[in-house]
């Protein structure tokens, strides 16, 4: 699988793009926020960060399910076909602050302007564990990569 | 490829990427003129920087923050001072450290003595110049050191007063760029400016100068002597002279005013032979470059060298409300703010504690209506004298801090730019000292059951007592209260709220003396009685930032209760002669950038909710509580403990609610703002800079203030 077109495509958008769009679940309704996100070399896992206050820590306090979709889209209905989406599906759990420090260095790696946002007090540091990866190009070409039978 | 160019090898084909600084350098020296020998880093170096560092994207975030008209000076110092910091506190990619320590050991790693200046492009034209926005290092040694000044003078870029000058330009602050010039010092025995065309009367030039280094001149720390020469004839026209003392002159750290030798003192710098050389220097520069040109100049052994020459501005001399003279006022000097302070706390504070003291001593019900008018204008006439000398000599005080912050943030290159606030602390700060006397009173009053019962009855305190005698004094000292409330504040039964209350006061006195102590041991031997005195005018700077409102305060207050008077005789029909007295708006506006350029945010239709604002961290902390939202002064008396302080600014007069709170929201920007101050005193989360707080957030909102990254949420609830 790891040398699979798709495969590439889904490594090339989790490492190209810096921000996704949170799917959380907020008292049975769909929430949705944007999140600067690192992921680890093998994508098993994703990192980002929020302040407690923020509606999405409650809604992830209540229920660890999450969606992030990444895309490259230009916004531009000439480059629909283009445009390719990979959605990862997992649970989210807040990692204690004793691992701060090493998740901190290779998420700042690459959100080095985001230094004084995660290190406050106030922020929660997340890690999503991906169950599986959705990826959507040409239109409706949907694929899915599923983590627990990924070899590698 | 080598990224130093040297002036020989400057061309105009290389301004975009140089500046006109370096290039008028460049071409003085090639056309003979002696200009000290030099080198330039292009813009091109800059960039790499940025990109390397990642400091581009930092950049973007803070100057993308908040719309820059609605920043005040404070909050555009805030964001200046952070960008410097980030420039600080960057390493030098290794790659870009060796090209330019190679690049410096070939010639100014060896000079002995070096200044690193800016050379910003499109910094200097007729319409447009910089000077003095932009910050420049001197008598350094060695490529380290010129590495270090190089970041800088980067950073200068981003100087608060370099920011609000682009803005007026209407030029993009993102996509400047800096140059730099690396040129070796030349110690001159007198030092000044020539403009070939002075700016008052075209016919004549006009020089300035001083003993010793140009700094002490730029800088405002030595008045120099001034001579007007005929642009025809050379004649000397007119002479200021004044008498000389002291000089600019290099040490081993720098550059430090010393007195003058018995051969200088009280001599003039400046001789018919000696302005005669200067004459025929401006008539050949300005011949050479075509334009009339402010010079800065300096003669060492008897050698006149150019330091620099740049068209004379034309567009920007006379024109009404350009604040870039006041700005430029502020950067101050050590020496010049040292004499600022004794001015301040000798002669400033005492005369308008003085003329508040008269104020209160006049019986106004007594007067008649004339002598009331009379007593009116006269108090608003001594208050606008006052506003105005608050705006000469009290905000520029209020520069101490950032003397000292740059000090501090070039020697500790701490993570927080603003840690250097820590060591200001001060129990000397009238707001807290009042806070404490409060407090003293509400905890006797909390000891004594019964007395507390009465006075909930309504019951007087009687004649005599402890507490009324306290109660008197503290009125007498803090008169200044009741000008926030307009009425007569009931001291009494705010006691009585106050004794019912938590009776923590939350100052904790922190170890000033351990931060002092780790503070020095880090100075530098040499610069240690240089460290001491910045301290020493910060703390001053500090403490004086607060109490000359507190003293202005006071006198506001015998202007408003000379106003009320007049109210209370127009409400009861027994005003003849006082109609149309009062103004529409009590008092004029200081100065445009002292307050946010958009001052009325609009109210937002019902169903658009505000759920997080963004402001400023301006005191660390987090913690949640019912908003209570001060927009009209009656309802001060209604804040209770624990709820959040929601204001347009927390008037000084106003701090003794900060205790009680759980966190301050302040619409007025900035890490100085007086409410930061109190907040920071008392360790309370404050953000500041939310214009539309007042107006979006209701009283009883609950919110949770996060004073570590400047964030406010409010709990709508899923309505």
């Amino acid at each position: 699988m790891a040398d699979a077109e798709e495969w590439r495509l889904v490594l090339k958008l989790l490492k190209e793009q810096a921000f996704g769009v949170l799917g959380t679940n907020h008292k049975g309704s769909a929430y949705a926020s944007l999140v600067a996100f690192a992921a680890t070399a093998d994508v098993r896992f994703i990192y980002f960060a929020t302040t407690r206050a923020t509606r999405k820590y409650l809604n992830l306090a209540a229920d660890d399910q999450v969606a992030l979709l990444v895309d490259n889209r230009a916004d531009q209905a000439l480059a629909l076909y283009e445009a390719a989406a990979v959605t990862a599906y997992g649970t989210a759990t807040e990692i204690a602050a004793a691992e701060h420090a090493e998740v901190l260095q290779s998420y700042l790696a690459r959100h080095p302007q985001l230094k004084t946002f995660v290190s406050a007090p106030t922020t929660a540091i997340f890690r999503i564990k991906v169950e599986s990866y959705h990826l959507v190009q040409r239109f409706q070409n949907v694929t899915e990569f599923r983590m627990n039978r990924c070899a590698g | 490829m080598r990224w130093l160019i040297p002036f020989a090898d400057v061309s105009r084909a290389t301004v975009k990427n140089l500046g006109g600084k370096a290039l008028m350098l460049a071409r003085l020296q090639q056309e003979g003129f002696l200009v000290p020998a030099g080198y330039c880093l292009p813009v091109s170096v800059y960039h790499e920087f940025l990109v390397e560092t990642g400091l581009d994207a930092f950049i973007a975030m803070e100057l993308q923050r908040k719309d820059f008209r609605e920043m005040r000076w404070e909050e555009l110092w805030d964001v200046s001072l952070r960008i410097r910091n980030h420039f600080l506190t960057r390493t030098w990619p290794k790659a870009m450290k060796e090209k330019l320590l190679k690049d410096l050991s070939e010639g100014p790693a060896n000079w002995s003595s070096v200044a690193v200046r800016s050379t910003a492009p499109g910094e200097d034209s007729a319409s447009q110049s910089f000077a003095g926005l932009h910050e420049s290092r001197v008598m350094l040694q060695g490529a380290e050191a010129i590495l270090e000044a190089i970041r800088i003078v980067w950073a200068s870029l981003w100087s608060d007063g370099a920011l609000l000058y682009r803005h007026e330009l209407g030029l993009d602050p993102g996509k400047s760029g800096m140059a730099v010039i690396i040129q070796e010092m030349i110690i001159g025995d007198v030092s000044g400016i020539l403009f070939t065309r002075a700016p008052q009367d075209g016919s004549v030039m006009m020089a300035e100068a001083v003993w010793g280094l140009n700094q002490a001149l730029v800088d405002g720390s030595i008045e120099p002597d001034r001579w007007q020469f005929s642009r025809a004839t050379g004649t000397v026209t007119e002479k200021h002279e004044v008498v000389h003392t002291v000089a600019l002159r290099p040490t081993t750290h720098g550059t430090e005013l010393s007195p003058l030798g018995e051969a200088q003192r009280g001599r003039s710098p400046f001789d018919t032979v000696f302005c005669q050389e200067l004459f025929q220097a401006g008539c050949q520069l300005e011949a050479s470059l075509g334009q009339a040109l402010d010079i800065e100049w300096t003669s060492s052994n008897k050698s006149l060298h150019i330091l620099q020459a740049r068209p004379i501005t034309t567009s920007l001399q006379s024109k009404d409300g350009d604040e870039r003279p006041w700005y430029l006022s502020l950067h101050r000097s050590l020496d010049n703010l040292e004499a600022l302070r004794m001015e301040l706390e000798q002669q400033v504070l005492p005369g308008m504690d003085h003329d508040a003291e008269k104020m209160s001593a006049v019986e106004l019900s007594q007067l008649s209506n004339r002598k009331l008018a009379e007593e009116y204008l006269n108090r608003r006439g001594i208050l606008d004298k006052w506003l105005s000398i608050y705006k000469d000599k009290c905000i520029p005080m209020a520069h101490g801090l950032r003397l000292f912050g740059e000090f501090y943030n070039d020697l500790i290159k701490p993570e927080d730019p603003h840690e250097f606030i820590n060591l200001l602390h001060s129990d000397d700060l009238l707001a807290v000292q009042r806070n404490r006397q409060l407090h003293e009173m509400a905890e006797l009053l909390r000891k004594d059951h019964r007395l507390l019962q009465q006075l909930k009855d309504g019951c007087e305190l009687s004649e005599g007592s402890n507490l009324k005698g306290m109660l008197e004094v503290f009125n007498h000292e803090y008169s200044g209260i009741n000008w926030v409330l307009h009425q007569d504040l009931d001291l009494t039964s705010w006691l009585v709220k106050l004794a019912e209350q938590d009776g923590d006061d939350k100052n904790e006195g922190l170890k000033q003396a351990d931060r002092e102590h780790a503070f020095f041991a880090q100075v530098p031997e040499a610069e240690s009685g240089m460290a001491g005195r910045i301290l020493a005018v910060a703390k001053a700077s500090y403490l004086l930032r607060d109490n000359d409102n507190l003293y202005l305060g006071k006198v506001r207050a015998g202007v408003s209760a000379a106003e009320q008077e007049i109210r209370k005789r127009i409400d009861s029909g027994a005003s003849e002669g006082l109609d149309k007295i009062l103004p529409e708006t009590t008092e004029k506006k200081v100065f445009s950038r002292y307050e946010s350029q958009r001052e009325s945010v609009e109210s937002p239709e019902n169903w658009q909710l505000a759920r997080q604002l963004v402001g400023q961290p301006a005191g660390p902390g987090v913690n949640s509580g019912p908003a209570r939202v001060l927009n009209n002064a009656s309802v001060l008396t209604d804040f209770k403990a624990g709820e959040v302080l929601v204001c347009d600014a927390i008037e000084p007069n106003m701090t003794f609610l900060a205790p009680l709170a759980a966190a301050i929201i302040e619409r007025r920007g900035g890490m100085l703002v007086h409410g930061a101050i109190i907040a920071r005193e008392y360790g309370i989360p404050c953000v500041t800079g939310i214009p539309e707080a007042t107006k979006v957030i209701k009283s009883g909102d609950q919110l949770t203030v996060d004073g570590y990254l400047g964030i406010v949420t409010i709990d709508r609830g899923d309505g």
